[in-house]
This record gives C-alpha cells, sequence and structure tokens, in this order.
C-alpha cells in the first residue's frame, strides 16, 4: 500500500531533521533527497514500504501524545527531541541512512562538501 | 536446431582474459567465436549513479551481470541464501564485454617474483593449500611486458625496484601527481620506505588513437567518459573483431562444455531469445571467471575434486587519516603512489602486500565506508562533520596476498537453478586464518604511513575474522599445477585428462598474488593462446 498523504508528510519532516537545511545549503527536502527516498519506496525499497508505514504512523502517535500535534506540525527542537527517543532503533538508523544516502549523491550534499564533478 | 557452427576456437567470456585470447588467436589466423552473457557498454548507459554502480551497489549496478544471474551463499552453520549480483556475499565482478576492465581502476601490477615461490618461500601453514606455481616470474615477464604495450599502461619501470628490471620501460609515463599523493610520499620519505607511481591502464598521453585521461572524480566503478582507460573492450577485443576473424556474440549464456572422449567438441549455449544453439570448435577456451568458470566445467560433468575450490580474491585493509589541511583536490583518478615495502619478508607473518593511496571517494561512500566511530550520524552536526572532514580526509589502503583454503569453494547448488535452468554456483568456506594474521600486520603499517604523512587522526579497523574473499578479484578455482591431484589444468592452462579444453582467466592462479590480479590475467591469458596458436 502506497504512504498516505501524512505519512508522507511526517517522512518530509523527519528527514528534514536528519539533514537540516540551514543558511549555507538544503537540507533532504530541498536537495530532492526525501524525493528520491518517497520514490525509492514504490521502487527498490518497495518490500519496506510497509515497516516505513509503521515507523512514519508511531511517529506521529507519539508526537500526538507528547505534544497533541502531528510530527510534521512540530518545531524543529520538538521534532528532534521525539527522533531522539527513537535513535536506539534499528529503523530510525535504518531511515537515516537512506536519507544520507540519498543526500550525499545529490547536487546540494556534494556541492556541501566540496566535491565539484569536472569532466 | 540447425546445422552447428564451426570455428577454430570458442572462447567463453569476453572478458580481461577471452578478450586478450580473441585477439592472440585471431593475429594468429584461427577463426574465433567469442560468447558473452553480457554486452557492450556505453558511457550513457552506464552512468554515474553514486548509489548503484561497480564500487557502490546499494541497490544495483551499472555493468551487470542482471539478476537472471543468481548465486547461493552458504554461511558457516550450514545456511543457504539466494543473493543477486549485488547483494552481499555475491562475490560479483562486471558482466559485460570487457568483464570487469570497463569499469575497473585499471591498477596494472605485475606479480612479485616471490608470489609464484609461496610455498619455498614460507611453508604451508596447516589447512592451508597455499602451492607454489608451475611457472615462474621469468616466464611470464615476457607477457606482461607485450600486454603493458598493448593494452598502453602508464607508469615508471624505474621505479619498480622488487621486480627484476623490466626490458621496456611502460609506453606512457606515469599521470601527474596529485596533492595527497605528494604528502603520502613525503611520509613514507620519512618512514624511509620506498614508493613507486601506481601502473596504471590509463592514457597520460594520448594512446593508439584515444585521448588522455581528463582527470575525473569517477574512475573506478564508473566507464571513463573520454575512452582514456584501456580494458579488454577497447583494445583486444575491438581489435580481434576488427581482424575480421572473430565474431563476438552478446547475451549468450554459454550452458556447457561438449565433451567426448577427453575431447572438447564446442560448446552449447542459449542466445538473446534463449533458443539453445551448439558450436563446434577445436579448440574450447573457458574465461568466465573464475566463480563461472568453475560453475561451467561442474555442470559440464567434470569430477576432479579440485575444481571450485581455492576460492581467494583479496583480503583488503585500509585506513583512514585527517589532516589539519585540505588534501582533497579532485584529481582523478586519485590512486598514484604505492609502496611494495609490505609485499614480502615480514617478520612473523606469511606473505604480505602492496598498500597505495585511493581513488577518489565519492561523497557518499565516504558516508557509508569510511565515518570514525563516534561521527554524529544525523542532525546539523552530521552535516556539518561531513562539510568540515571531507576534503580533509586521505586512505591508505591494499590487497594481502591471501592464503588459499580447499574449502573456500564453488559447487553447484543442488536446487536453485538460473532461469536457463542451469544449477547456480553455491560458495561456502572462509580464507586461511594466516590472511588474517597478514592482514592485521599490513593494517599497521597503513596506519603508521599515514601517522608519518601527517595525519592528525587515524581510524579504521583490520578484519578479526575469516571470511570468504572473491569478488572483483576472485582466482584459483581452477589452480595451474603438474599434478591432476592437486590441480586442474597443467603448466599450459589446458585442463588435466583433456587435450583441448583450456582456462584463460582468473581461476587458473595457484595464489593470487599480494597486488591487484588483472595484468597477470592477461598475460597468462596471452601466454596461453599463444601456446594454443602454437600447437593447433
Ligand atoms: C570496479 C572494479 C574495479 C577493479 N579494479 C581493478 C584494478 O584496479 N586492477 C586490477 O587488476 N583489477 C581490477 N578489477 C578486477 C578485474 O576487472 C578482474 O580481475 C578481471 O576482469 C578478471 O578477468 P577474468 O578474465 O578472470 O574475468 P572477467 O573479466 O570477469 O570476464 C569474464 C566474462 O565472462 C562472462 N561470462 C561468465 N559466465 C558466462 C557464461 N556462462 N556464458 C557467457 N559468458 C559468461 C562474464 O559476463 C564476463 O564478462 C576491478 C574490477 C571492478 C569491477
Ligand atoms: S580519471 Fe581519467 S581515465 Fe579515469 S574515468 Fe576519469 S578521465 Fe577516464
Amino acid at each position: 500500500m502506497p504512504l498516505t498523504p501524512q505519512q508522507i508528510a511526517t517522512l518530509n519532516a523527519a528527514a528534514d531533521r536528519i539533514i537540516p537545511p540551514d543558511d549555507e545549503s538544503p537540507g533532504a527536502v530541498a536537495s530532492g533527497a526525501a524525493a528520491r527516498l518517497l520514490a525509492m519506496l514504490d521502487g527498490d525499497l518497495s518490500v519496506m514500504q510497509r515497516d516505513y508505514a509503521a515507523f512514519l504512523t508511531q511517529l506521529d502517535l507519539e508526537a500526538q501524545v507528547a505534544f497533541g500535534a502531528p510530527f510534521a506540525e512540530l518545531d524543529a527542537e520538538r521534532q528532534d527531541a521525539l527522533l531522539s527517543t527513537f535513535q536506539p532503533s534499528a529503523f530510525f538508523r535504518l531511515f537515516a541512512e537512506h536519507v544520507h544516502e540519498h543526500f550525499w549523491s545529490s547536487k546540494a550534499g556534494m556541492r556541501l562538501v566540496g566535491f565539484e564533478v569536472r569532466g | 536446431m540447425s546445422e552447428p557452427k564451426r570455428y577454430d576456437v570458442v572462447i567463453v567470456g569476453a572478458g580481461a582474459g577471452g578478450g586478450v585470447a580473441a585477439n592472440v588467436l585471431t593475429a594468429a589466423g584461427k577463426r574465433v567465436l567469442l560468447l558473452e552473457r553480457g554486452r557492450w557498454l556505453t558511457f550513457a548507459e552506464t552512468g554515474r549513479d553514486h548509489l548503484r554502480n561497480q564500487r557502490m551497489s546499494l541497490y544495483g549496478h551499472n555493468a551487470g551481470p542482471s539478476a537472471d544471474h543468481p548465486r547461493v551463499v552458504e554461511a558457516p552453520n550450514g545456511q543457504t541464501r539466494v543473493v543477486l549480483p549485488w547483494q552481499d556475499g555475491y562475490q560479483a565482478n562486471a558482466a559485460a564485454v570487457g568483464g570487469g576492465t570497463p569499469v575497473y581502476g585499471g591498477q596494472a601490477w605485475r606479480f612479485h617474483p616471490k608470489d609464484f615461490r609461496m610455498a619455498t618461500t614460507y611453508g604451508v601453514p596447516e589447512g592451508s593449500s597455499l602451492a607454489d606455481w608451475p611457472i615462474s616470474y621469468d616466464d611470464l615477464a615476457p607477457y606482461y611486458e607485450a600486454v603493458e604495450h598493448a593494452l598502453g599502461v602508464c607508469g615508471d619501470a624505474g621505479a619498480m625496484t622488487h621486480l627484476p628490471p623490466y626490458r621496456r620501460d611502460y609506453p606512457m609515463p606515469p599521470l601527474p601527481l596529485t596533492r595527497p599523493g605528494a604528502i603520502h610520499r613525503r611520509g613514507a620519505a620519512a618512514l624511509g620506505w620506498p614508493t613507486l607511481p601506481v601502473p596504471l591502464a590509463i592514457n597520460s598521453m594520448p594512446f593508439d588513437g584515444r585521448p588522455a585521461c581528463i582527470r575525473c572524480q569517477h574512475c573506478v566503478g564508473f566507464m571513463c567518459p573520454v575512452d582514456a582507460k584501456n580494458g579488454a573492450h577497447n583494445t583486444f577485443i575491438t581489435r580481434a573483431i576488427a581482424s575480421g576473424k572473430c565474431d563476438l556474440v552478446t547475451d549468450a549464456m554459454v550452458e556447457r562444455v561438449l565433451m567426448r572422449d577427453g575431447h572438447a567438441t564446442g560448446v552449447s549455449y542459449f542466445d538473446a531469445n534463449d533458443h539453445r544453439a551448439v558450436v563446434e570448435a577445436e579448440v574450447v577456451v573457458l574465461a568466465a571467471g573464475a566463480v563461472e568458470t568453475a560453475r561451467l566445467l561442474l555442470h559440464s560433468g567434470f569430477t576432479n575434486d579440485n575444481i571450485g575450490r581455492n576460492l581467494q580474491g583479496h583480503v583488503y585493509v585500509g585506513a583512514v587519516g585527517l589532516f589539519e589541511e585540505e588534501v582533497y583536490d579532485g584529481l582523478g583518478p586519485g590512486v598514484t603512489t604505492a609502496t611494495t615495502r609490505w609485499s614480502h619478508d615480514n617478520d612473523g607473518v606469511i606473505g604480505g602486500g602492496m598498500l597505495a593511496d585511493d581513488f577518489i571517494v565519492l561523497p557518499a561512500i565516504f558516508w557509508k565506508r569510511y565515518l570514525p566511530p563516534g561521527a554524529p550520524r544525523w542532525g546539523l552536526a552530521a552535516k556539518h562533520w561531513m562539510r568540515d572532514h571531507y576534503r580533509r580526509c586521505s586512505e591508505i589502503k591494499g590487497p594481502i596476498q591471501d592464503i588459499p583454503s580447499p574449502n573456500a569453494r564453488v559447487t553447484l547448488d543442488p536446487s536453485v537453478k538460473d532461469r536457463w535452468g542451469i544449477p547456480v554456483a553455491r560458495l561456502s568456506g572462509t580464507t586461511h586464518p594466516e590472511s588474517i594474521r597478514t592482514a592485521q600486520f599490513l593494517h599497521a603499517k597503513a596506519v603508521e604511513w599515514l601517522k608519518a604523512s601527517g595525519a592528525i587522526e587515524v581510524w579504521g579497523e583490520p578484519p578479526q575474522a575469516p571470511f570468504l574473499s572473491g569478488g572483483q578479484h576472485q582466482a584459483g578455482t581452477c589452480r595451474m599445477g603438474d599434478d591432476p591431484r592437486t590441480s586442474v589444468v597443467d603448466p599450459q592452462c589446458r585442463v588435466h585428462g583433456t587435450d583441448n579444453l583450456y582456462i584463460a582467466d582468473g581461476s587458473v592462479h595457484v595464489t593470487n598474488g599480494g597486488f591487484n590480479p588483472f595484468l597477470t590475467i592477461m598475460a597468462l591469458a596471452y601466454r596461453t593462446a599463444e601456446g594454443i596458436a602454437q600447437r593447433w
């Protein structure tokens, strides 16, 4: 089953805390990394779609319990606080890796570290 | 089925060894058929996907084999799992016209004279199948030279002081030094370790009608944007075809060697439309790579117990150094400087290996494989860590000479078959534990070198336990020897008990040297093909 709009919003918000935007460079969403991860959940990573859905729903549930709002609507500080409680979970680490893979292979990620493609 | 076609020689696999054999045999006037399960690759098609390439295949790769070629991996506890070519444990090399060479790094090393004499030099550790080659460095030297000049290798023969003097220098000088290369040369000099420019199958100047390297950032794992990297595909194979005497069939999956009374009559294969075809030939040459050549022999009914044993590649060691200043200069291919100081004669360990700086490491690969323990893994801290460290890091790494084990093995899986109905290769066993001791020794040398070069922090651990090594450097499964009880092919690389079946790929290596293997594979294929041309 494809992710629901709310799950997608949660994924985007969480990805932007894995690689936050700052003055200097875009984060996971603006770099296109989150979109590529979403596309992969319909492709190479489709076997993980269900685990992703469960993780994102859980994240939202915890957000509601702790702060009374869905994850995507929390401020960055609260989002980070919630994500920190997920840090020991293997799935959180996997999610973070997926975001990193797509960010460091994006134009923005390469530019940030000074990997310049010449030729 | 139509009347089978007849050739003088049919070669299975258009890789490093098969490509050289095709060129040498057509030059000698033979009519050759080259059968390759992969295809011609183009730069446009193989692309520059940082997550799907032959250097990091997280979600697939760019140069084959396809999902039609699964294998089975058997864990030490006997549990098995089916793996796809880009998954852990598969021991993949590329599958295309040129085999691994269109996307390789092109490090063009000759083996060390002692690499051919491992048992005599070190004795045979318990449980290992360490042995001498039946031929020596001197037997192979003229063929190394022939390949260096026919393929196009840049380097400095005068700096190869660990080898007997070359008769001819390389056809091209080394590429200019990079910033990290210069730093590592100073570091080695401070330690008193001699260094040398890494010989590369890359044009440091225009060569053979193709241009010089433009120092791009995507060398190893990718095709060259200007065709300045020399592999079997753009040299030996194009020449064989240009001779008018070689037919190349791609998408051709060879099923069996057809045998009658110790005589190979030809092979059967499935074409691009999955139709089975038979070709007849005077001589059959297998060059399908170490795993697939063993699989083919086993599926063709060969029963020599040595077939498929002694699978070996290289246990790699490496360490990352962090420098005060930026060391990255973005000049590809990146590998420039090696030491062979620790290839042999090391106290308390068997053999050793070459150490060198590395190809340019893509940011995504750096993130996946080069982070120090304790580096932040998410948030602004992680993002800024990469920003502040990527260009200040440099690696030293190298292949140690595997100490072979007869239990590291290719067999036919009893139940899993590919889509043509051929039993897939099952991989089991591990390298001998002595390989790990040598790896730990060489790792300490990599750390020492980085520190001498000025690294303020060094990280990266050596392997702790034996594992199965094969992969891109796979070799050894049909080893050469005089005695059919302990080997698969004779010193001419002809399969024992046959009169016209030869092997011309990494399978025949008795040991795999403490160096990247392709030049040795090509030199041996050259020698084997010359022998075939003389005899048949
Ligand atoms: C990314 C990368 C980097 C590398 N860098 C280096 C380097 O710097 N230096 C170095 O020395 N080596 C390097 N290598 C390794 C090098 O490419 C291999 O050692 C070499 O290609 C092996 O030669 P081979 O002839 O044994 O087999 P291959 O070159 O693997 O050729 C075998 C061919 O047979 C085909 N085949 C297999 N089974 C069948 C069948 N049943 N029917 C038809 N065709 C079949 C395969 O598709 C393949 O094309 C690298 C490899 C890769 C992938
Ligand atoms: S570094 Fe040079 S040889 Fe390698 S791919 Fe780039 S341009 Fe080609």
